[in-house]
């Protein structure tokens, strides 16, 4: 997709978010309307001064195709790993999650190859990066961590 | 007054403030370089630990901490883009695109460098001027602390590479984030669209570690290289960087450690706002500002200059006046009321000795920083010889815990997923994540500073007298007209040049 389409849509979407921005702003009791419906009203005008660049002036836009050669498998997988780790934690515990998120997200991001010295090294990291999390974090700092129903 | 001089100057320099000192500094460069963990969390949680101690070494520690947290911050921004703390952001603008060149020591030691001169430099501004200096910020009203933000704020102009609409565009976003949640007029909740986590606002460090920290994640996975740069050590480092520094670099120290320490004895305004500013100066003066945001090493030391020089400087209105002007002073009020000590001017009058060898001893923790600073570099460089699908998952799990550790909120890791999915996608299309993180900070401010501005309008009946005539205001207005003004001047006369060149 190139930049002038993709600015097309991210102006679109700019100012459909200010029309929901405006609209819950209207309720707001006055002075206090003042500021944030200023705001949105310039972050309007930019969004429209984008729209309007990307339309009549293509020429001063970065020319490319910005998502060309994206890995999207990679950066998907690490989206969704995170995701579900964010849910895992809530329920099982931070440290427990935390040593698998790093075992698995690392074998899946690395060349994936399968043997017992591979996931061997991996458990090592994920023990000794979780030990340095709980010495830094639970024994010096006492910062409290995700609860869950194990560890 | 000599006499207590005297006698902070001797304490300062015991063997045992010393230790407790360097000790503190180690773990304040720890706390500052781990994203999500701030410089308040740290001096908070040393304060117990100071009670059994006496009063000027428990304050030593506590100002060393502190010190320490904001420097380390740095390490983080440079090596792997992630800001360890919010005053930190500027200086992932040139300290990573050095890192990705090679030159991770030189910016290192570059930021440690920075960071000592400009902490001695506010320091001295605390030793010598902190009465007169409380006494300008007492006069910073609303009007000024807005025009203050709207300054800020000019500095988007200089951080847009490429398309200026788009960095426009991502500032006034900022700004809009920080809209949601609580009005501070009212006390009403606004644009939560009947979502209640989001009535708790877009909370900045989240939000700062998922635009820089989990978006420099995906980045690092979607380039898929097997180390984030080059590294090997360089040994004419030191060297070269105080070559620099003393050929090139003395006006811009200068220049940005005032600036922090003026910005820093403001309440409310801390690190952060001191560093935009400096760094935006930095460029504007430059004689070569299109290499800002490039891998240039100035910016360095306008960021990290100037964020530290607030460090001494926030403590300004609380030893003067006994007024904290930032969270961090908040904390150290308690550690002074706990020792008993009563800040204000009867600190200086009734313990003087105390207060002397707490001011003195930030001078000397500044100079120990550059020790402390340099062996901790050597240790953090290494990270740049690890694969860096390691780093990712580490970092995400750093993120997670720094996000989480704020308020001990899930949905604070909710906001840094979401902004650094966001930020990624941005990031591609040409939207840099440093104007919408500017928005994001200086937002609070402008928008308290404009609304309790507007009300002191409808009573005194003047809108230009209360925004426009104060004296502090108008030479803001004036400083806000010559940041936009003076870049656009640049560039109309350098086209001009190039043209009667080619001619």
């Amino acid at each position: 997709m190139s930049m002038r389409k993709i600015n097309y849509i991210i102006s679109t979407l700019i100012l459909a978010l200010c029309y929901f921005f405006w609209t819950d702003a209207a309720g707001i009791r006055p002075p206090a309307h003042i500021y944030p419906q200023t705001v949105i009203a310039i972050t309007a005008f930019l969004a429209f001064a984008l729209l309007i660049q990307s339309i009549f002036f293509p020429k001063a836009l970065i020319q490319g195709k910005p998502f060309e050669g994206t890995k999207y498998n990679r950066v998907l997988t690490s989206i969704i790993a995170t995701i579900i780790y964010y849910f895992a934690l809530k329920t099982i515990g931070f440290y427990v999650t935390s040593f698998f998120f790093i075992i698995i997200l690392t074998w899946l991001l690395g060349d994936r190859s399968i043997g017992l010295k591979v996931f061997a090294k991996l458990g090592v990291l994920g023990i000794v990066v979780m030990g340095l999390v709980y010495a830094a974090f639970k024994v010096f700092l006492k910062v409290p961590t995700p609860p869950g129903i194990l560890f | 007054m000599l006499a207590d001089f005297l006698i902070g100057f001797q304490n300062a320099l015991h063997p045992m403030n010393i230790l407790i000192m360097s000790l503190a500094l180690a773990g304040g460069i720890a706390i500052g370089t781990l994203p999500g963990l701030s410089a308040t969390m740290g001096v908070a949680l040393l304060v117990p630990l100071t009670f059994g101690m006496d009063p000027a070494t428990g304050l030593l520690m506590l100002g060393a901490m502190y010190t320490g947290a904001i420097y380390g911050g740095a390490n983080s921004a440079i090596l792997i883009n992630t800001p360890g703390t919010p005053s930190a952001v500027c200086t992932t603008f040139d300290g990573y695109p050095l890192t990705k060149q090679g030159r991770a020591d030189e910016a290192l030691f570059t930021a440690l460098v920075s960071s000592v001169i400009g902490g001695v430099i506010g320091t001295i501004f605390l030793l010598v001027a902190t009465q007169p200096l409380a006494l300008v910020s007492l006069k910073f009203g609303s009007p000024e602390y807005f025009w203050m933000a709207i300054f800020g704020l000019t500095i988007i102009s200089s951080l847009s590479e490429g398309n200026m609409i788009k960095g426009l565009l991502g500032g006034v976003l900022g700004l809009l984030l920080a809209t949601i949640g609580i009005d501070p007029v009212t006390g009403h909740s606004r644009f939560i669209f009947d979502y209640r986590p989001l009535i708790g606002g877009i909370t900045l460090i989240p939000a700062m570690i998922g635009f820089f920290s989990f978006a420099q994640v995906l980045t690092l996975v979607d380039e898929n290289q097997k180390y984030l740069a080059e590294y090997s050590p360089n040994k004419g480092v030191i060297g070269k960087v105080f070559g620099h520094m003393l050929k090139f670099s003395k006006k811009n120290l200068l220049r940005s450690s005032l600036i922090g320490t003026f910005v820093g004895i403001l309440p409310g305004a801390g690190g952060n706002v001191a560093s935009f500013v400096a760094y935006n100066e930095a460029k504007r003066w430059s004689k070569n500002p299109e290499t800002f945001g490039k891998g240039e090493i100035e910016g360095v030391v306008a960021s990290e200059s100037s964020n530290n020089a607030t460090v001494s400087s926030s403590l300004i209105p609380l030893l003067s006046l006994g007024i904290p002007g930032s969270p961090v002073a908040a904390v150290l009020l308690g550690g002074l009321l706990i020792h008993g000590l009563q800040p204000g001017a009867k600190l200086f009058i009734q313990t003087g000795d105390i207060a002397y060898t707490f001011i003195i001893g930030l001078i000397v923790v500044n100079l120990l920083m550059l020790f402390v600073g340099f062996l901790g570099m050597r240790l953090f460089a290494q990270v740049l010889n690890v694969p860096s699908h390691y780093i990712a998952t580490i970092v995400i799990v750093l993120s997670v815990i720094g996000s989480y550790a704020i308020r001990n909120n899930l949905f604070d890791i909710v906001i840094m997923i979401v902004c650094g999915i966001i930020g990624f996608i941005t990031l591609k299309v040409g939207f840099e994540p440093g104007p919408i993180v500017l928005g994001l900070i200086l937002g609070t401010l402008a928008e308290e500073g404009f609304s309790l501005s507007l009300l002191m309008a409808k009573a005194s009946g003047s809108m230009f007298d209360t925004f426009v005539a104060r004296p502090i205001s108008a030479f803001l207005i004036f400083m806000c007209i010559m940041a936009i003004v003076s870049p656009i001047y640049v560039r109309v006369k350098k086209s001009r040049k190039n043209k009667l060149e080619n001619a």
